[in-house]
Order: structure tokens, then sequence, then C-alpha cells
């Protein structure tokens, strides 16, 4: 079994490519990263031929979700989130969201995060590198004292004894997750199954908040959802209509006039242009 | 290592900048017992024109050659504060031999709460602004890089005005030393190398409306402060012992008399 590695989930939904979103992320890292560099993937058995040869190249482990696809009849998949300890490859793994870039080496956060068995991201960055404070997303997280955990960058050790209780518990959530939700969170539970809330709501009915959150800035990312930024008044969630975008050839990302050195969690789908890939794949050769 | 105050002041048609430039000298002789360094006109740069309230007239606006400072201040130490900055008390001359280079402020506060006077930032997504209204510096490489990219914001007004999205096509020294401070802080905010704040790291400011009532004293002034959104009402404020930059030039030369008697 590898020591450390990056594991992403990517299903395919009809409106968006995840399998290519993952191998832009699996590509930046490959470039970016000094020490850990390992990126598996899983899919459902169903979508696997959807991974094309060049995709596939960049991944160290192509794997299949065991159990089936829990997600396959939903919009938003993320079903099948509680799997990730069953199936991970490394003795140590962070689970990224597919929908980010790496933009700088973070290796040194590892032995950070390699001090806890589990070491979820607890604070996120706007794109101007400022602690995102605004909680619009976030009320039933405030409002039931749940950790403010975010799985888009969440580290776990799979020796440990923490990690499969918490997985066990959140898949039990996932599988219930209206019951769960009803019986634990008040008025501003969210109508849908959110990977945060049910791995959130598992780590505090188990009361292992402490162990499992980060109590440092890191591990962090720079998540794009529009009402983090500060910006005022601006409710459209697609920021990318007022927030021009520099990729250079080089591989680094301006967004307005900040540079991104963050995991940068795009959150629009249609930001990850061709010419980004592009760009990513050519750093990747050269 | 030497250490003083440098003061630019530039007259135009109406406005004797000089001469309030003189008064603030005073001032802060009197409460920082520092020697002031006043620059006036060294001509080489075509002024603005701009619409003063205090005035109610469009006068000539020469805010521009701050990045001059650097090599025009005789000092080791320098702040170069704005002239119309009245200095009320001794609190900057904390920055006396600071370990840091160059310090300057992105925080402003107004003498009326909640009061809106300027942008926190050049546009809705842009870059904090910063305040060229006072800027401690000694004379080092980063401080030099400082003031040339100033230089260079003003030599290419036009592209960074596109490229940092503010409006108007008067050069400001803010706007120069916001995007200054934000390339030397890599472009980003809150990194470990940010340029640090000054240690009185909010300007209190008066705005244009806002008249000197009177000087009650040394370093206590009393202010009619008027109403954000209300101009036909107003308020009187007594302040003590607190530097503020009034942006009403009018009302400072109406009490030059005062301010010289008090700070002879």
């Amino acid at each position: 079994m590898n020591e450390r590695g990056y594991l992403i989930i990517a299903q395919n939904n009809q409106t968006h490519d995840y399998t290519r979103m993952a191998y832009a992320l699996a590509l930046s890292i490959k470039n970016t990263q000094s020490k850990v560099k390992g990126v598996s993937i899983a899919l459902p058995g169903s979508e696997s031929h959807l991974l094309s040869e060049k995709q596939s190249w960049i991944f160290d482990n192509v794997i299949e979700f065991p159990w089936g696809d829990a997600a396959a009849l939903a919009d938003w998949k993320i079903n099948n989130k509680w799997k990730y300890v069953h199936f991970t490859p490394y003795k140590e793994t962070v689970i990224l969201d597919a929908d980010m870039l790496f933009l700088s080496d973070y290796s040194h956060w590892w032995d950070t995060m390699s001090k806890q068995d589990i070491m979820a991201t607890t604070s996120v960055l706007t794109y101007r590198n400022e602690v995102a404070k605004n909680t619009y997303y976030r009320r039933t997280f405030v409002s039931n004292q749940l950790p403010n955990i975010y799985t888009a960058f969440m580290y776990f050790r799979k020796n440990s004894k923490i990690i499969w209780e918490v997985a066990k518990l959140t898949q039990i959530i996932m599988e219930n997750w209206e019951d769960f939700y009803l019986k634990y969170l008040d008025a501003t539970r969210p109508t849908w199954l959110s990977a945060d809330v049910a791995y959130a709501l598992a780590i505090k009915l188990l009361g292992v908040e402490d162990e499992c959150t980060s109590k440092i800035l890191t591990p962090t990312f720079v998540h794009m959802k529009t009402r983090m930024q500060d910006t005022g008044n601006l409710a459209d969630e697609d920021w990318t209509k007022y927030i021009p975008t520099y990729f250079t050839n080089d591989c680094k990302l301006k967004i307005g006039n900040y540079q991104q050195y963050y995991p940068f969690h795009y959150h629009v789908k249609e930001w990850l242009t061709d010419d980004i890939i592009k760009k990513l794949e050519d750093a990747s050769d050269g | 290592m030497s250490k003083g105050i440098v003061i630019f002041a530039f007259n135009n048609e109406q406005i004797d900048y000089e001469k309030i430039a003189r008064l603030n000298a005073a001032m802060i002789e009197y409460n920082m017992n520092v020697p002031v360094h006043i620059i006036t006109d060294i001509g080489a740069v075509a002024p603005g024109k701009r619409h003063y309230k205090d005035y109610n007239q469009i006068l000539s606006f020469n805010n521009s050659l701050r990045w001059n400072a650097f090599e025009l201040s005789p000092f080791d130490e320098t702040l170069v504060l704005d002239a119309d900055y009245l200095i009320m008390n001794d609190r900057f001359n904390a920055v006396w031999g600071s370990k840091n280079e160059l310090m300057l402020n992105t925080d402003i506060v107004p003498l009326f709460k909640d009061e809106f006077i300027e942008e926190k930032r050049l546009n809705d997504f842009g870059i904090t602004m910063a305040w060229a209204t006072a800027i401690y510096f000694k004379k080092t490489t980063l401080v030099e890089h400082f003031f040339n990219i100033m230089k260079h914001v003003h030599s290419n007004y036009g592209y960074y005005r596109q490229v940092y999205e503010f409006h108007g096509d008067l050069y400001r020294n803010d706007f120069a030393a916001s995007i200054a401070r934000h390339m030397l802080n890599s472009f980003t905010e809150h990194t470990m190398t940010s340029i640090p704040f000054l240690p009185v790291s909010k300007m209190v400011v008066a705005k244009p409306e806002d008249e000197i009532v009177d000087f009650k004293d040394v370093n206590h002034v009393k202010v009619k402060i008027t109403l954000p959104n209300k101009p036909n009402e107003c308020i009187v404020n007594s302040i003590k012992h607190t530097n503020v930059h009034f942006l009403n030039k009018k009302t400072i030369l109406d009490n030059s008399d005062r301010i010289e008697e008090l700070y002879k």
C-alpha cells in the first residue's frame, strides 16, 4: 500500500463532466507537488469507460466504488462519499472535490495533518486570501453547532479507529439522511443530502470534534462560492461573470487582481476551460 | 539615524497648501518634536483638475510626485504626511526605530459613526485601498521598489486603471500606493510578508463638508459635522488629542490665525 496520496470521487451527472475536472486536478497536483504526488480516482463501474486513455494515465489508481453506485439515481452525486476509507489505496489520504486545482506545493501540510487521525478543513479563504467569514451557506452548521468542516479537502489515516467510526455513522446518515436531518437539525436543515453536513453530524454525534478538525489555518482552500467573497450584495452564484481569470502558460492563476496560492475550489464548473486544461497538460509534458 | 517628517505642498489657484503645511509643521513640532521638511512645487508634472467641495470650484490638483519622497527626504527614517492631516498628538513617534522598512494604513475612520467616506476597495472585486496620507519608510531597496511602482503607476495610469478597474482619470497617490502595496504583498492579502500598518492604524477623516468651529485649545478642536445624507443637519463634536485628516482645506486656512497663535 502506498503511503500518502490524494483521492477524488468523480461521478458525472447530466450537466457536468466530473472526470474531466478530476483529470485537471490530477494534472495540477502532478505539476505542483514535490513530495506527495499520488492521485487516485474512484468511479462507478458503469462510468469507467468515460475516462479516456489520456486521462487515466495521470491517475495512479482507477478504482471502482465498492457495493455499487449509491448515487445512481441522484443528480448531485455525493451518496458514495462515505466509502472513501473502504477503497483508498493509501495509508494516509486527502480526499478532494473534483472541481479544484492545486497551485503551489502543499507537501509540508502532510506533516501537520498526520498529527491527527482525521483533519478536516475548518476555515476557507476568499480569493483575496482572507478567511471567509460569511456564513450564508453554513446556517445549519451555525444553528446546530456542527463542526464547520469542509470535506472538499479532508485528511484521514486509514489505520485509525476514529475514521472507521466516522465513516460507519456517515454511511448510516447518508442512507437515512432525511430522518437524521429531521431528528438532529433544526429548521435550517438543508433539503438535500450534503456530504459536509453528513460528516459534520457524524463527528458531532460521536463527540470527536477536537480529534477531527484543524485548529490552525491549514489545511485550507480558496472557496469561490460567491457570497463567501465579501463582495457586498452580490448574489449571483456565477462569480465568473464579475471577476476575471488570468491563467498563464506556466499555470499561475490570478483571480481579479489576486494571485492564487492555495488549492482553488472554483465551484462554477464552466470555469474550467479547455484552454486551462491544455496549459496544464503542456506543463505536465514539459 | 536621522528622522523627520516630509510634507508635500503644491499651491493651486485658490488653496495655499504651503500655508497649510506650515501650520501643520508647527503642530507636528509642538507635539512630536521632530523636524519637518516641506517640499513645494518642483514643477515636473502638469496638475490635473478636480472639484473641491469646500470651495465649490474646479481647481488644479497636484498630489503626484509623492514617489519622490524616497529621493527628496533628507532623513534616514521618514514619515511622509499629507499637509492637511493635522497632527494633534505624539503617537506617530512610535514609528521611529521600527524594525519595519515601510508602513501604511488601509483603514480610515469617519468623524461620525457609520459615515461613508470612501470605498474600502478600489472596486467591488478589487484590491484593498491603502492610504498615502501617512507613509513611514526607511531608505531600503524594498521601499525604493515601492516608490518606483508608484511612479510607474503614474506613468501608465490608463493601463493600471483598466487592470485594477478604478474610476477617474485624475491620478491619486492613494490608488498608486494601493497598487504598489498589493504588488509587494505578492498580489494577495494577509501573508506573512504583508506591509504592516502604522502605529495609528486607523486614520480619522473629516469629510469636505465638515468645518472647524474653533480651536478651543492646543490639540482641542470643535468640528461641525454634517450628517450623512442630511446636508442641512449637523452636530458639533469636540475632538482632543486626535490626529484628523481634514479634507476641507478652506476650514484649515480659515482658522490659521488661531492655529498659529496656539502652536507658535
